[in-house]
């Protein structure tokens, strides 16, 4: 008896003593069989031949079976193939079992190797973590401001409604009339709703604890349209903003209930001050929800018909005269088209009664017809951080994945490296029958491990800047608050980007080192034919490192250029050694007069404070958000100026801004003419015919008067009161709102404002040490008046450049990085250049050769490789920062200065790292290094 | 408990199949009338885990209807439990296939 594999008998003898059956002869040929022998082809070899005997003994017994009963007609034949397709299934079934021995036997494998050398592992997972990790950290930013959808229910379904033939900006804005038309088209809309942009601070008292807050106004129906169902209590709804100040609630955020009231489950049904006026807290959101707006994360919503409450002082007239943002929840039967024809007949017909019927000439009746309304998908919010950060986000893309592609290189040369360390034994396996194509996908499972590991120790360091990073980003006057989480987007973008980093520096490395010389490798020599190969690999290698770390540095270079100049730009004031203090006293219930009162005494306290040089107050900032009268027309010396070029569709509005005495002085302004203002331009007037004085900037002066000397001339707003304003001083111009700007014509009058002011403090020395005092004065004048914005000037000013310090400060440290990175791998390939040439470094000395001679010898082969990879890098430059030139500030993409530092400290460090190996060289013993050839 | 493999309408048929004499492949297809792509994955699952055994036929058996030896499936211990635990389930799977003429492979 002949037994085969699985103890199958191959051949059996019977009594008769001749072989009654061979199994191993196919007997039947039919259709079936040939195809288990043809789908047999990829199951493991090690099930093969167990599989198609199993699969054809079954059609032999099913055929025979058929044949007895007669039923051996086409149609059973149909469904005997029909069967045998089954082993198809089969089949695939069994090729996990293949890839799971395979996989696991390779990951074993590849995990024994990687602990071995410890050493090279260590540096490979940490250059790959670097990269990944600082990827990762960007991209959960990225995702965060310009990918996330809202956390609310069916976030797709949400548009804004705005006036789609205007060009973006405010001018978007639907009035509060058509807001209501548009709630009452249910038809086409779930919800409609609306929600303030602009919430100042209010005063919050809860169990006499007082504090400023974050409010948002919200209409009626904001919770319903963006689905979000309250976690304690309930949230506002329609009924709640019906009826102006008649419903006093308030939802707190998650946020603000952790921070200030420590979870207080009890929280709902107490009663919160907000401004003097009591509220009731009716519910808490769920954790997530931050409103609609990205980045603003109010402290608790209120109903929009609150607004006469939330702000002493103002009718909530006011609030219905401003134009609003719409959002909406379109229903998912009516299409975007649809909605928008509806809407724009809506607006139209709005628009044609608030005319009132009177007749229209041909160029407005055009100017109406242009007019529409469209629909602005709304899943991911509003952010204004968006517009800021998306630039910045990108480049800083572009500049990790820069980072991750010289880590890969680094690996990658690592690899090859050892590699070709293991060619013996790359070339038994080849030799003993090993398919190439396992051996590759067995050195692949090695660089994804590295590269899984890479991964995760980058997502820790992820995790840990994350920090960090919103510090930075949040860094600005209007406080960010982001929820950067490492969700599953973010964890699917760092596995792929191993995934990827894996295979990009696994594979070259890979397939060169199987690529072997069987008969030499076998051999027992060192001196490989493939080591200059593997040399050639490596040195195009570091070209291209030293070419990406030097765009690196030249990005970086005009970055840190661009913050420097930034911030020694003369924005027109003196910033150092400036207190900025702010405050409302309407908050507290002071109206008009009080205010200025108020205002006087302060300013009294605070010069008689020990020093401080000089006080003044102001009702718009420096560099914080200023606004501009909606004016048309102005008068100058009585004659009429539109303020509106419509060639150009601006406005040349001047820009106004009430100071207090002393303003320039204290600020640091400087008076080019005239005088400044006086303390008899503050106090209240005999005659209310006289002009007012007023002191306007450069830009004003140039811009309306021209050459004409301005000094004396005089302006107005309105037609009776055309010459109103008399300026009596020019100063030099000052960056109001941003330091990019252009300086706006602005000019000054002379008042201590009734609303919100800022006071400057000019002090002797750091001003941060005065503001105990400050505080202490403003308690003896008033102790229920609330301070906020408490800073210095210069503190101000940093905080308009957050963008540029962003991009400034981390591009550095990637370029700083990426030298890093650059001169390890400089180093990497040197030494194995060296280590090719040992012999003849040796024989070489032997002969008589100097030292020096081949410490130049050395080096010049480093230096060819750096001068190349600084020429590719400089062209690639050259060609790129153009794109980046919307970033810069005072210097051109191509600044000199820049293209020649980063170069010249790239040569530095890559020539020092060179150096090492190049001295080893030198230390070579010309007998050991002629003997162990 | 957790016996390796799910325990769906499938399975449970597949088991009931096996523990009712029915135990080559061809022949649970045949009874079950479930499709070939299912039965045999189904069946090295349960190979996998324990659940069955599989065996070449008797030699004899086989020569004596010159052919060659086909494979059949046994279950296990585990395997009856799981079947138990899939009847209590599926109660109307008891009664199935039982009676029916059974072929057994150890028949000589």
């Amino acid at each position: 008896m002949l037994r085969g594999r699985d103890g199958v008998k191959l051949k059996s003898f019977s009594k008769s003593g001749h072989h009654m059956l061979d199994h191993n002869k196919q007997r039947f040929t039919s259709w079936p069989q040939r195809l288990i022998a043809f789908i047999g082809a990829i199951v493991p070899r090690r099930f093969r031949t167990r599989w198609r005997r199993e699969w054809e003994a079954e059609l032999e017994y099913r055929e025979a079976l058929l044949a007895k009963w007669d039923k051996l007609d086409w149609r059973s034949k149909l469904e005997l193939l029909w069967r045998s397709l089954g082993a198809f299934w089969d089949a695939l079934w069994l090729q996990r079992q293949r890839w799971e021995d395979e996989m696991m036997q390779d990951l074993r494998y590849g995990a024994r190797m990687l602990l071995k050398h410890k050493a090279f592992t260590l540096v490979a997972v940490l250059s790959l973590a670097l990269g990944i990790g600082a990827n990762t950290a960007i991209f959960s930013f990225v995702d965060t401001v310009l990918i996330k959808m809202l956390p609310v229910k069916n976030p797709e379904q949400l548009v804004f409604l705005e006036r789609g033939d205007v060009p973006p900006g405010p001018q978007r804005y639907l009035s509060y009339a058509f807001f209501e038309q548009a709630r009452t088209q249910q038809e086409m809309f779930a919800g409609v709703c609306t929600f303030a942009i602009e919430n100042r601070r209010v005063n919050a008292v809860l169990d006499g604890q007082s504090e400023m807050a974050k409010p948002q106004r919200v209409s009626g129906g904001f919770f319903a349209v963006l689905g979000v169902n309250a976690m304690l209590g309930r949230t506002i709804t329609e009924e709640d903003d019906k009826v102006p100040g008649a419903h006093p609630v308030v939802v707190l955020s998650h946020r603000y209930w952790q921070r200030r009231f420590a979870r207080d489950s009890a929280i709902v049904g107490k009663t919160i001050s907000l401004n003097g006026y009591p509220f009731t807290i009716i519910g808490v959101t769920p954790p997530e929800f931050f409103g609609a707006i990205v980045g603003e994360a109010p402290d608790f919503w209120t109903p929009t018909m609150m607004y006469a409450q939330l702000n002493p002082g103002s009718s909530i007239k006011q609030y219905f005269n401003n134009p609003v943002f719409v959002l909406a929840r379109l229903k998912p039967e009516v299409s975007e088209q649809q909605a928008r024809t509806r809407l724009t007949g809506l607006w139209q017909q709005t628009v044609l009664e608030e005319i009132g019927g009177i007749e229209l000439s041909p160029e407005r009746q055009q100017a109406l017809r242009q007019q529409n309304i469209t629909l602005v998908p709304a899943s991911r919010g509003l952010a204004f951080l968006r517009a800021q950060f998306s630039e910045p986000l990108r480049i800083l893309m572009a500049v990790v994945g820069l980072i991750l592609l010289i880590a890969c290189v680094n690996v990658a040369n690592l690899l090859l490296a050892r590699a070709m360390a293991r060619q013996q034994e790359i070339a038994v396996r080849l030799a003993l029958g090993a398919s190439r194509f396992r051996l590759i996908r067995q050195l692949l499972t090695e660089s994804l491990l590295l590269a899984g590991l890479g991964g995760a120790l980058g997502l820790a360091f992820a995790w840990w800047s994350r920090q960090f990073l919103l510090t930075l980003v949040a860094s600005g006057h209007t406080p960010i608050a982001l929820n950067v989480t490492l969700d599953a987007r973010v964890l699917a973008f760092t596995a792929a980007a191993s995934l990827l980093a894996g295979v990009l520096f696994g594979l070259a490395p890979a397939w060169r080192a199987t690529r072997v010389d069987l008969t030499p490798a076998l051999k027992d020599s060192a001196r490989s034919s493939e080591g200059g190969a593997r040399l050639s690999l490596g040195k195009s290698l570091v070209v291209v490192q030293v070419a990406l770390s030097l765009s690196l540095l030249i990005g970086a270079g005009l970055f840190v250029r661009s913050l420097a100049k930034l911030k020694s730009l003369d924005a027109g004031f003196k910033p150092e050694n400036v207190l900025l203090v702010s405050t409302d006293p309407r908050l507290i219930g002071y109206q008009g007069k009080q205010i200025s009162a108020l205002y006087a005494r302060l300013l009294e306290r605070f010069k008689a404070l020990p020093g401080v040089r000089s006080v003044s107050l102001s009702r718009q900032g420096l560099l914080s958000d200023g606004n501009t009268k909606p004016l048309m027309t102005m008068y100058i010396q009585g004659q009429p100026t539109r303020l509106f070029s419509s060639k150009e569709g601006q406005f040349y509005r001047p820009f106004v801004s009430w100071v207090g005495p002393d303003f320039f002085e204290t600020v640091g302004m400087t008076i080019l003419r005239g005088r400044s203002f006086t303390a008899q331009d503050f106090a209240p007037r005999d005659n209310p015919n006289a002009p007012r004085a007023v002191i306007v900037n450069e830009t004003f002066a140039r811009h309306y008067f021209g050459d004409s000397a301005p000094l004396g001339q005089r302006f107005g707003f309105s037609a009776d009161k055309s010459d109103g304003l008399e300026i009596v001083g020019i100063v030099k111009d000052a960056k109001h709102n941003s330091l990019r700007e252009q300086t706006q014509p602005t000019y000054y009058l002379p008042a201590l404002a009734q609303d919100d002011t800022t006071f400057q403090l000019r002090t002797v020395a750091d001003p941060t040490r005065l503001i105990t005092a400050v505080r202490q004065a403003v308690r003896e004048v008033d102790a229920n008046l609330t301070l906020y914005g408490i800073k210095t000037l210069a503190a101000q000013v940093d905080e308009t450049l957050v963008q540029e310090r962003m991009v400034g400060t981390l591009s550095s440290f990637f370029g700083l990085l990426s030298l890093l990175l650059a001169a390890v791998g400089v180093y990497g390939v040197m030494a194995y250049a060296v280590s090719q040439r040992t012999r003849e470094i040796g024989i070489r000395m032997a002969l008589g050769a100097p030292r020096s001679v081949v410490l130049r010898m050395v080096l010049r082969q480093g230096l060819i490789l750096i001068l190349l990879g600084l020429g590719f890098g400089l062209a690639a430059s050259f060609a790129t920062t153009r794109l980046l030139e919307s970033q810069l500030f005072g210097i051109t993409p191509t600044d000199l200065v820049t293209f020649i530092a980063a170069p010249i400290l790239l040569l530095i460090v890559a020539l020092l790292a060179c150096f090492i190996p190049a001295r080893r060289a030198t230390k070579v013993d010309p007998l050991i290094a002629l003997r162990n050839e | 408990m957790d016996y390796g493999i799910k325990l769906s309408y499938t399975t449970a048929v597949i088991l009931q199949a096996l523990a009712t004499g029915y135990q080559y492949g061809f022949d649970i297809i045949d009874v079950t009338g479930l499709p070939s792509g299912t039965v045999y994955p189904a069946l090295r699952r349960f190979e996998e885990v324990g659940v069955v055994t599989s065996r070449w036929e008797a030699e004899e058996v086989a020569e004596r209807e010159q052919r060659s030896p086909r494979r059949y499936y046994e279950l296990t211990k585990a395997g009856h439990a799981a079947l138990a635990e899939a009847l209590k389930r599926y109660r109307a799977l008891e009664s199935l296939f039982v009676g029916a003429k059974k072929p057994k492979p150890s028949d000589a």
